[in-house]
């Protein structure tokens, strides 16, 4: 038995106290220093701390089977789950320093040093502006080497997630669920990957499964792990909005992206900005101050052709779909050219990435 | 000694000769039918009692039995009863005829001895004419569909009496009516492309869906005019040939369901089942081996609409067929082969919401994923053509701009086909484009000038798998025929790599 796992052991036996929060967890340790030494404790020495009344140093004495901690510990072994203890360096000290952060963690993937970076979060039914947004933002991240935290929930978290990891960037998703479950299922491609790049985190032991009691603790863990946080899209009732009270209150600095206020997923972030939330408008506000890492490895752009080198029938049909996106039948209406011709010439501006087909509407590229 | 009287059992598409043996012997009175018939034969017994009796003559107070011959196949349906009934009166010595081995007896007797159509007329013409029975009877219904079998005397009646009395020489046969005229008779078909505004961009891919006999896929918001635009594609196919059109008829006439009492066939069919289909109902099967509807589409289109929301089981079950031109359906005691060579139609929605690219769509690039991936890829790899049909706002655009007719589109796959039918002359079971081997395609897919250098660009932005070259190709070269072009110029290749949307979508989509 390594030192890892009789430390391990204590840890969750202490994290899995009822009645003992991170609060009072961590009052025992700075008086304790590790939890070992709280397991043996006597009932007087527990009392002499403040924050520790009779009846918790009762729920402590009388809680001194280590067999949970054992069966949790055995999962996390068979399930390639490591745990963080709070005393752990891995431990980011900006996290360690709120309140209410959790005094152990589980994770899987690799946790590297300074694993803190932005976060962002949305809402889970985003729009193509809040879904291009993110995946700008993602990748820029990703491109200078900061970490991008998010939830892996469904939406604009998913593709946070998604670009950062196409960008070969570091990524720690926070689930609100034992690592052993996928939630929701449909990522579990995509957990593979971030475990693989990255980590993903979780306060809760394996086989706890998603409960809507356990969002809002992880999503203060989100703002908690986050330098600066990003909300993309929020809808009125949003649990991002609450991701961004907590980063608030963790003194997080806290971006929003400003969007029409016709659309119902942009409330929340409008109202953000109100509230005293920075304005995203460009990717460099996500540059954090100690990261100048920026990576070169830019790959060649492809220059869009200039204007010099397009036919008369590429500009044209450019012309038309650059305000408003068209379809194939109303580019072929709209121009008088023969429509083999529009056809092959639309073929090959799309070979040559000028226009782009979403949904059978052709749009400019950007 | 027994009386022995022609009749015909189905096995698939194709009719037999069943040789009903009638003797009667003294014992207690009954009716036993035997040879392995079902219900609706064993049934007959009362059917024909009652029929008999109706026209006064004598039902035999002896042991009857009737054996359908051969004994040891299944056999089922209605139409032995007027077989049975002429063999019971001669047996009984109540009715007199010369040469009955060259008549054959079809038809459903009622109580009231009158006589029912029945199906599956026309392959049981076409066996009795291989057979050398020279005469038909057939319920009066079914006549004109008997009658497009030529050189086989067909007589129609109505009820027993009549047959009795024309085969005893009592009354002599007069024809109904004029039967010629009936078969040249062509309706015109109902949907037109003509009806079809504003979406000339996906009718440019449909008429080389047709020419080529790819199959096709159309994805589209609700309400955007895909089923619209399928139910129009059977009018811009070639016409049948003879051949094919008997083909046509017999399936039809197997399941019970030929119209109009048994003309041909002329249009080419056009099927749309439901999404709820069964695997049987798709692809044959039941009771008695029945066709499907993939069989009731042969030589026509088979329309399956919302094709994501089928039965993954059921989809995957059209893959063998689609590839062999026929369907067997094996059952324990016997095999049916139907031949079932369609052209797929298939229309589905882009996302779970329907409206994808659109500004209410909401749906996440995984669960867009999902969805299409509901067809398995061996059914997409099938599908050569896949294409957006989208509303069109035509009115704000063009006023009112007609599409192009179906004639006129149809002479531009005859056009095509022409030249497909001329080059695929000599390799046995390919007619199409579509079914271009691999060896094929390197011999008559030769790429010119730029377009080599245009596919290569295409598979560096869109990532296509190997296999898609392939489909490319045979697209290509529909297009090369429509243009009657010899080699696959550039415009060819272009217009081919605009037939895969859905492919393309996917390199954009923010997925793992």
């Amino acid at each position: 038995m390594d030192s890892y796992y009789s430390d391990a052991v204590y840890w969750i036996w202490l994290s899995e106290i009822n009645g003992i929060g991170p609060v009072s967890a961590k009052a025992l340790i700075d008086k304790f220093i590790t939890p070992q030494n709280i397991y043996k404790a006597t009932k007087s020495e527990l009392v002499d701390i403040s924050g520790i009344g009779i009846a918790t140093a009762d729920t402590i004495f009388n809680s001194k089977s280590l067999t949970n901690a054992e069966l949790i510990l055995n999962k996390c072994e068979k399930l390639n789950i490591r745990v963080l203890t709070y005393g752990d360096s891995l431990y980011p000290t900006q996290v360690k320093d709120i309140k209410k952060s959790p005094i152990i963690l589980y994770y899987r993937g690799n946790l590297i040093e300074e694993s803190m970076g932005v976060a962002i979060v949305g809402s889970r039914r985003c729009t193509e502006y809040g879904k291009r947004l993110t995946v700008d933002a993602g990748k820029f991240l990703a491109q200078n080497n900061i970490p991008v935290i998010s939830g892996m929930a469904k939406g604009i978290d998913g593709y946070a997630h998604t670009a950062c990891l196409k960008a070969d960037g570091y990524t720690i998703a926070i689930l609100g669920c034992g690592l052993d479950i996928c939630y929701p299922k449909e990522h579990i491609e995509l957990m593979q990957r971030i475990i693989e790049r990255g980590a993903v985190i979780s306060e809760y032991p394996p086989g706890i499964k998603p409960d809507a009691n356990h969002f809002p603790m992880r999503n203060r863990l989100i703002s908690a792990w986050c330098k600066k946080l990003l909300v993309v899209e929020a809808g009125e009732k949003s649990g991002s909005l609450l991701t961004a009270a907590y980063a608030k209150e963790q003194n997080r600095e806290v971006f929003a992206a400003p969007n029409s206020i016709y659309i119902r997923e942009s409330i929340g972030t409008n109202k953000l900005i109100v509230e005293g939330a920075k304005m995203y408008l460009n990717s460099s506000q996500l540059l954090l101050d100690n990261v100048r890492k920026t990576r070169v490895n830019r790959k060649i752009e492809n220059a869009a052709p200039s204007g010099d080198d397009l036919t008369a029938l590429e500009k044209a049909i450019l012309i038309k779909i650059e305000d408003s996106p068209m379809n194939l039948g109303e580019v072929l209406v709209s121009l008088k050219e023969n429509k083999s011709d529009i056809l092959e010439t639309i073929s090959i501006m799309e070979l040559k990435g000028m226009i782009n087909n979403v949904g059978g509407i052709f749009k400019k590229c950007r | 000694m027994a009386a022995v009287v022609n009749c015909f059992a189905l096995s698939g598409v194709d009719a037999y000769v069943v040789k009903i043996e009638t003797d009667t012997i003294y014992g207690q009175p009954s009716v036993s039918i035997v040879g392995l018939g079902d219900a609706s034969v064993k049934e007959a017994k009362e059917r024909l009692e009652a029929s008999i009796i109706h026209i006064k003559y004598e039902f035999p107070r002896m042991k009857i039995v009737i054996n359908l011959s051969p004994g040891d196949i299944k056999k089922s349906g209605s139409h032995f009863d007027l077989a049975m009934a002429i063999g019971l009166l001669i047996q009984s010595k109540q009715m007199n005829i010369d040469e009955i081995e060259s008549f054959a007896f079809v038809g459903e007797l009622s109580l009231n001895a009158d006589i029912r159509a029945c199906a599956g007329i026309l392959p049981m013409a076409i066996e009795a004419k291989k057979r050398g029975i020279t005469n038909l009877i057939v319920p009066k219904e079914n006549v004109r569909e008997a009658s497009l079998v030529k050189g086989i005397n067909i007589f129609g009646f109505e009820k027993l009496t009549e047959v009795i009395s024309f085969l005893e020489g009592v009354t002599p046969y007069s024809s109904l009516e004029d039967l010629k005229c009936e078969h040249v008779i062509q309706k015109p078909y109902l949907f037109d492309f003509q009806d079809v505004q504003g979406q000339d961009a996906i009718i440019e891919f449909i008429v080389a869906t047709a020419a080529g006999g790819h199959n096709l896929i159309m994805s589209g918001a609700p309400g955007c005019g895909k089923s619209m635009i399928a139910k129009r594609i059977p009018s811009i196919l070639p016409s049948m040939t003879e051949r094919e059109a008997l083909e046509v008829t017999k399936i039809y006439s197997v399941s019970g369901v030929l119209k109009n009492k048994g003309t041909l066939i002329t249009e080419r069919p056009f099927r749309a089942p439901h999404h709820n289909a069964s695997m049987n109902s798709l692809v044959g099967g039941g009771n008695n081996a029945m066709p499907g509807e993939i069989s009731l589409a042969h030589n026509g289109v088979l329309f399956l609409d919302e094709i994501a929301e089928f039965n993954k089981k059921t989809l995957d079950a059209l893959r063998q067929p689609m590839e062999d031109n026929n369907v067997t359906i094996a059952r324990v005691r016997y095999t049916n082969v139907y031949p079932s060579s369609f052209m797929l139609i298939a229309a589905m929605n882009p996302c779970p919401c329907g409206y994808y690219g659109q500004q209410k769509c909401h749906c996440t690039d995984y669960e867009v994923l999902k969805y299409r991936q509901k067809i398995s890829g061996p059914m997409l790899d099938r599908i050569d053509i896949q294409k957006y049909v989208l509303p069109v706002d035509f009115i704000k655009l063009s006023g009112n701009s007609k599409g192009p007719s179906s004639s006129e589109l149809r002479q531009k796959v005859e056009f095509a086909r022409n030249i497909q039918r001329d080059r695929y002359k000599d390799i046995e079971e390919i007619n199409s484009n579509a079914e271009m081997t691999p060896a094929l395609i390197k011999e008559y897919c030769v790429l010119e000038g730029d377009s080599k250098k245009l596919l290569q660009m295409a598979f560096d932005r869109f990532n296509y798998s190997a296999r898609t070259f392939h489909k490319f190709l045979k697209v290509a070269r529909t297009f090369a025929d429509m243009d009657g072009a010899e080699k696959l110029g550039k415009r060819h290749v272009a217009k081919a790599l605009m037939c895969r949307d859905l492919d393309k979508e996917q390199v954009n989509m923010v997925v793992v």
